[in-house]
C-alpha cells in the first residue's frame, strides 16, 4: 500500500503528453548541455592564463563532453563523463561548491543512466526532473521562513551592499530608509536591517511564499499551466536580480518541462543567444556586467 | 544496469534529495553550518557567513594563563587559512585538528591549545550584525573547567 503510494507520488508529475515527452526529453538535455558547457568556460575566462592544471583540465574535458553530447548516440557516454569531471571538481572545491553545481550533478546523473529512447526510463527521467524543480523552489522558500531572515526584510536590506541591487530595491524604499541601508557595509555592528517600509516587506515575504506556494501548484497537475509562467518570471526576476544567469537558465530550462507543449527544444536558440552575450561580456566585448 | 534498478536508483535519488533539506536546516542551526553550502537550496535564506578572524591561545604545563601566539610563521598561516575555508561554510561541523597539530610541532612547551574564530553573523531577531565566537580547546575542556 505505501509502495503503490510512493509510486503514484512519482509518477504525480508525469507530462500531460506522452507524444511530446521524447521532443521535450532530447530539447532540456540538449538546453542543459550547452548551458553547463558554456557555464565552465565563462568562469575559467577571468581566471585564465592562472587557472590550476586541473580546472584547465577540467574545462577542456567539459567542453569536449558537452559538444559530444550533441550528438543522440554518445550522449550518455558524454554525460557520465560530465558527471565525472563535475564530481571532482565538486570535491576540489568542497565544501564551497554553490548549490546550483549539485543540480547540474543530479541532471547529468540522469542523462547518463537513463536512455531518453527507451520510453519508460525516458519517462523517469523527465518526472526525476520536475520533482528536483518541485522541490528545488520549495526548499529555497522554506529555508527562507526557517532562518528567519525575510519577515522584515532583513536578508533583501542586507543585499544592498551590492550595487547592483539598488535600482530595483530602491524603488521600494523611502530615500532616508535607503540611504540608510546602503550605508551599511555588513560590518560587527551594523544594524539593524530590518526595515518598516511595507511595500519592502510585502515584497519581501512575497519571495518566499511564491517559492513555496509555486512549488505545489506546479506539482498539481490541473495548477500546473496556470504555474508555469509566474514561476518563470519569479526565476528570472530573482536570477537578474541576484546576477546569477548560469542557475537561472539551468532553472528555467527545468521550469519548461512543465509547459503543456514542448518548449524546451525551442528555447535552444534564445538560450544559445544570452550564452553568447555572457561570453562576450566576459570577454569584455560587449559592456561590463557582474554576473556568476 | 536493468531498468528496475535505474528505476529504484532514480526514487533512491529522490527521496534522498526529499530528505536531506530538513537535515540540512537542523545542522545549519545546531552546527553553524551555511545556508549556502551543501544542497540544502538555502541560498539567501541567510547572509553569506563571513570569518573576520582567529585567535590562537597557548599554556605551558605549568598551568598559568594562557599566551597569545604571535607572528605566526607561513607553515601555520596556510594550515590556518585551510581550517577557515572549511570552517566559513561546515561551521562547527569541522575542527581545526590539522592546525592544531602543526601549532604543536612548532610550540611543543605548550600542554593546552586554545583555537578561537571570529565570524561576523545576522541576529534575525534584532537585524543587528554581531560577533560570533567559537572556541576549540585541545585537549577538550571539561564541562565543568572555568575558560
Amino acid at each position: 500500500m505505501t509502495r503503490a503510494r510512493l509510486v503514484n507520488a512519482f509518477a504525480f508529475l508525469d507530462g500531460p503528453d506522452p507524444a511530446v515527452e521524447r521532443r521535450r526529453a532530447d530539447g532540456f538535455l540538449t538546453v542543459f548541455l550547452i548551458v553547463f558547457g558554456t557555464e565552465y568556460v565563462v568562469r575559467a575566462i577571468p581566471k585564465w592564463p592562472d587557472l590550476p592544471i586541473p580546472y584547465t583540465v577540467s574545462v577542456a574535458l567539459i567542453m569536449a563532453l558537452s559538444v559530444a553530447g550533441l550528438r543522440r548516440a554518445w550522449r550518455r557516454t558524454a554525460f557520465l563523463g560530465l558527471a565525472a569531471v563535475h564530481l571532482h571538481v565538486l570535491w576540489l572545491e568542497f565544501p564551497g561548491s554553490a548549490n546550483h553545481a549539485y543540480l547540474e550533478l543530479f541532471i547529468c546523473l540522469l542523462g547518463a543512466f537513463l536512455d531518453v529512447e527507451h520510453p519508460e526510463e525516458r519517462r523517469h527521467l523527465l518526472r526525476a526532473a520536475r520533482w528536483l524543480t518541485c522541490l528545488v523552489l520549495f526548499y529555497s522558500g522554506l529555508a527562507k521562513v526557517v532562518h528567519g531572515y525575510w519577515f522584515h526584510g532583513e536578508m533583501l536590506a542586507h543585499q544592498l551592499k551590492f550595487s547592483y541591487y539598488r535600482p530595483v530595491l530602491g524603488l521600494l524604499l523611502p530615500g532616508t530608509e535607503f540611504e540608510r541601508l546602503v550605508a551599511f557595509t555588513a560590518q560587527v555592528g551594523d544594524g539593524p536591517y530590518r526595515v518598516e517600509n511595507l511595500p519592502f516587506v510585502v515584497v519581501s515575504n512575497a519571495v518566499y511564499l511564491l517559492e513555496m506556494g509555486l512549488a505545489v501548484l506546479l506539482a498539481v497537475r490541473r495548477t500546473r499551466p496556470v504555474a508555469v509562467l509566474p514561476a518563470l518570471a519569479l526565476t528570472v526576476a530573482i536570477e537578474a536580480g541576484a546576477r546569477e544567469f548560469f542557475f537561472g537558465l539551468v532553472f528555467g530550462n527545468a521550469l519548461l518541462l512543465f509547459t503543456r507543449r514542448d518548449t524546451n527544444t525551442p528555447a535552444r536558440w534564445p538560450v544559445a543567444a544570452i550564452l553568447a552575450l555572457l561570453v562576450a561580456i566576459r570577454l569584455g566585448l560587449v559592456g561590463r556586467i557582474h554576473f556568476t | 544496469m536493468t531498468y528496475r534498478v535505474k528505476r529504484a536508483c532514480v526514487r533512491l535519488l529522490l527521496l534522498v534529495l526529499l530528505l536531506w533539506p530538513p537535515v540540512h536546516a537542523g545542522l545549519v542551526s545546531f552546527y553553524d553550518l551555511s545556508a549556502w553550502k551543501l544542497s540544502g537550496w538555502g541560498m539567501y535564506s541567510q547572509p553569506r557567513p563571513k570569518d573576520v578572524g582567529m585567535e590562537v591561545y597557548g599554556r605551558t604545563a605549568g598551568g598559568g594563563d594562557y599566551d597569545q601566539l604571535t607572528n605566526a610563521s607561513p607553515a601555520l598561516q596556510t594550515e590556518a587559512n585551510a581550517f577557515l575555508a572549511q570552517h566559513q561554510w561546515l561551521g562547527r561541523l569541522t575542527r581545526p585538528d590539522a592546525f592544531a597539530a602543526a601549532i604543536r610541532h612548532e610550540r611543543p612547551d605548550w600542554e593546552a591549545l586554545r583555537i578561537v574564530t571570529f565570524r561576523s553573523h545576522m541576529e534575525p531577531d534584532t537585524g543587528m550584525i554581531v560577533l560570533r565566537r567559537t572556541e576549540f580547546d585541545y585537549p577538550p575542556r571539561a564541562p565543568e573547567e572555568p575558560r
